[in-house]
């Protein structure tokens, strides 16, 4: 019995240690032939490049415009629905959230598709796909959840202290910015780092909305791939080839920043960050 | 005080503009999809129906042996270092991006066929790398189980003579069955919904039903993803959604049965 | 003299065009195939009859693009590699690769339908793939910027293009990337100002295929060469095919294959 349970636990465990062992064994012939440096930059052989450069700009473009967008969204939904809170919709409403935070990725992706670029080519001309469209649309995908975390977090916050907030002549408004937000800066910084992780962690909404051009992007305006597209567009190409190994160098590049990320959230003693 | 109102008013309006814009795509789709199904029956996509259930089926039913008896070794026999380094890697587990976890199977599979030839991108391969994905959902539920489970009624045993599988077995597992059953329906709804995953282990666009554990497969979000690339004319265009209705109401009522567990709810 | 070989002729090819899948009825088994995109219309409706007439066989299609196909069949993942391109001696070497051509295909540059333009010098081709030339009014049509858009690095499609049309020109890196004819067909069908390239038997009324030098890429001016960016359609096997994967082929290469099928989805059959 107890080495069933051993032979599991450590079968379990050491994945982790598995793929990141994987992905380095599958990445060191590029490091060796090209140099760091050259790996990330890219070498080049005429028409297409391997240089995980320009997928590594894309990803920070696309995660940090939609953590933004996201944390005005999740941030100022989530006040609104602490100042309504006490009537009978805001039960429902967030209910409704939950429903919305289990929409899958590539559903979001495809309703962007046929509800957002239409706008975009018709705004700014081209092909609609963008690093802004990826971001919108990412956005909207990051948001309920993080607007189920943030609310979660308020409802924790004793209601007595709401009383004293009136109690010396504020309203909602007051409670919320010189009480709430204060003191429980704590989460939104946890759930702002979360939604980050899982923006930088998205596939298929950069597939679909953000164009995968090679190119480094220096505009919302432009194409890109990310980290994540760059394995998902190069995994069928030739073994032997360095663009396949660039692939295993985007996976350490992001399971690096994965790792990172849960370090400092545990650092920052929120455990549970499910 | 202007500060305040002005943040509240900013707020109010907020929550009312981004509740519309997710109603209205909320109705979009179900409205298209409802159509979709009316007009074009689901014949379509019954093999991406079955490929789905079976993949979510395989994966799930992997890791919840392997997710609960990791949770038991972690609370029974580990010690605290051990307990912290599993900690760690479940974390880190949950969190990798999708597409590593998919290329990690696609690597293994380049591999293995060298060794073995007959195993290819397959429903099998699919499977296993799914269930990594949805382990750390398992493990962390059965965790939170345990750790809810009321200490005296340990206590009690353990002082009556009871030994630790029989602590295991008449007491912790069954305290914890809500908490697990929790687990296993995120871990199906996470499943269901996967699209990276299976693009890079063998989910093919084409094949009909799946037909053994070595045998390609079609699936409900590849079939989004591919076919919204490619489609041809606007019949294919509304079949997407209804792919995409199912899928949704899929995760709907699974996220719904195991809420409670990711914001680590304590009873 | 005229009306007798017609008889005949008619006769020969009732007699040929009555066979049907029926050579599959003593197999069983999955077939799988992957690779080019071009080839996957012809492939689904192929398998389609296949199944039908032997439902114990299944047939598994899967794109990736020429590269794929040709990588996958040698390395044994697949049964049938298909490719937009010939094979290169060093991959036939390596892994003993026999390809078969079962259709005459040409890449075709193509256009949205709102847009005006409907011949291009191949000078100007080039300038606009490379990104010297960036707005169509520079090429008689509106003033609107030009979107690109390219294939992956696996597509046989892009690899013929770029050595035939573009005589190895670069494809600016600012350009989208589809990974699929189909889906090259549907990015230009949303976008008015799109400009990619395609197999000639994908264009229809949601895409726009123009001339070259004032050549369109048609039945006619293929066969004859004066359209020169043209290539083959192969599904390989590695080595010699045997069962299943010879029947299949064999297939391909029937009357009936090449007359109802290949020909019907745009394509120039062998035979």
């Amino acid at each position: 019995m107890r080495s069933f349970l051993t032979l599991s636990a450590i079968v379990t465990a050491s994945i982790v240690v598995g793929i990141a062992l994987f992905l380095l064994y599958f990445s060191l012939p590029l490091l060796e032939g090209s140099g760091l440096e050259k790996t990330i930059v890219g070498g080049g052989d005429g028409d297409l490049s391997y240089g995980v450069l320009p997928a590594l700009v894309g990803t920070l473009w696309i995660s940090l415009l939609s953590t933004l967008f996201a944390l005005f969204i999740s941030l100022f939904t989530s006040m609104g629905l602490e100042s309504l809170s006490g009537k009978r919709y805001t039960r429902f409403v967030e209910s409704f959230y939950e429903i919305l935070s289990s929409i899958p990725t590539v559903v979001y992706a495809f309703l962007g598709i046929v509800l957002l670029l239409p706008h975009m080519r018709a705004l700014f001309g081209g092909s609609g796909m963008s690093i802004l469209s990826a971001s919108i649309v990412l956005s909207l995908v990051i948001s309920p959840t993080m607007i189920l975390y943030f609310r979660e977090s308020f409802s924790t916050v004793p209601r007595e202290y709401r009383v004293v907030v009136y109690s010396l002549g504020g309203d909602e408004g007051s409670y919320i910015r010189r009480v709430l937000l204060p003191f429980r800066a704590k989460s939104l910084k946890v759930g702002t780092i979360m939604g980050f992780a899982r923006a930088s962690g998205d596939t298929m909404v950069s597939l679909m909305l953000a164009g995968n051009s090679l190119e480094i992007p220096i505009s919302p305006l432009d194409g890109a791939r990310t980290l994540t597209t760059h394995i998902a567009l190069l995994f069928a190409e030739d073994f032997d080839s360095a663009e396949f190994r660039s692939i295993f160098v985007a996976g350490l590049i992001l399971m690096s920043v994965t790792i990172s990320i849960i370090v400092s959230i545990r650092k920052m003693g929120a455990k549970d960050v499910g | 005080m202007s500060g305040d109102r002005l943040l509240l008013h900013i707020s109010r309006v907020v929550v009312v503009a981004i509740t519309a814009i997710y109603l209205s795509i909320l109705f979009h789709i179900i409205i298209k999809g409802i159509d979709a199904i009316v007009s074009l029956g689901v014949s379509d996509i019954t093999p991406a129906i079955w490929g789905s259930l079976t993949l979510v089926l395989l994966s799930v039913t992997m890791a919840i042996p392997l997710g609960v008896s990791s949770a038991i070794y972690m609370e029974l026999y580990g010690s605290p270092k051990i307990v912290e380094i599993f900690d760690i890697s479940f974390e880190i587990l949950a969190s990798i991006p999708s597409i590593v976890i998919g290329l990690f199977g696609f690597a293994t599979l380049i591999a293995l066929h060298r060794y073995i030839p007959s195993f290819r991108a397959s429903l099998l391969l699919a499977s296993i790398s799914l269930c990594i994905l949805v382990l750390p959902y398992i493990v962390k539920a059965t965790r939170l189980g345990f750790s809810e489970t009321p200490s005296d009624h340990k206590a009690v045993a353990y002082s009556l003579g009871a030994t630790k599988e029989d602590v295991l077995f008449r007491i912790m597992l069954p305290s914890a069955r809500g908490q697990i059953k929790k687990g296993i329906f995120l871990a199906i709804a996470r499943s269901a919904e996967d699209t990276a995953v299976i693009m890079l282990t063998g989910a093919v666009a084409s094949y009909g039903f799946v037909d053994g554990l070595l045998s390609p497969f079609e699936a409900l979000p590849f079939y989004i993803y591919y076919t919204s690339a490619v489609y041809s004319d606007p019949g294919e265009l509304l079949s997407i959604y209804e792919a995409a209705l199912i899928l949704i109401c899929l995760s709907a009522i699974f996220i719904r049965l195991s809420s409670g567990i990711s914001r680590g709810g304590a009873k | 003299m005229k009306k007798t070989f017609l008889a005949v002729f008619t006769a020969i090819v009732a007699l040929y065009g009555s066979e049907n899948a029926d050579i599959f009825t003593k197999y069983e088994g999955t077939l799988r195939i992957a690779g080019g995109t071009a080839h996957i219309p012809t492939m689904k409706a192929v398998a389609k009859e296949i199944e039908k007439s032997n439902p114990r066989i299944k047939v598994a299609i899967a794109g990736g693009g020429s590269g794929v196909g040709i990588k996958k069949v040698g390395e044994g993942l697949v049964d049938i590699g298909n490719a937009g391109r010939a094979v290169t001696d060093k991959e036939k070497s390596r892994y003993g690769l026999v390809p078969f051509k079962w259709a005459i295909d040409a890449i075709a540059v193509a256009v949205n339908p709102s847009n005006p333009v409907s011949n291009l010098e191949r000078e100007k081709v080039i300038d606009i793939f490379a990104g010297r030339i960036k707005n169509w009014k520079e090429v008689g049509g509106k003033d609107a910027p030009i979107d690109i858009y390219t294939r992956d690095s696996a597509s046989g499609t892009r690899k013929v293009f770029w050595k035939k049309m573009l005589s190895k020109g670069e494809i600016t890196p600012s350009a989208n990337f589809v990974n699929s004819n189909g889906a090259m067909k549907r990015a230009i069908a949303n976008d008015p100002n799109a400009i990619g390239f395609v197999s000639a038997g994908f264009l229809d009324d949601s895409v726009k295929g123009i001339s070259v030098d004032g050549i369109y890429p048609d039945k006619k001016h293929i066969l004859s060469g004066e359209y020169g960016c043209k290539r083959g359609l192969y599904s390989i096997t590695k080595g010699q095919p045997e069962g299943l994967k010879k029947a299949f082929i064999d297939y391909m290469l029937s009357p009936h294959v090449q007359h109802d099928i290949v020909a019907k989805k745009g394509f120039i059959p062998v035979r």
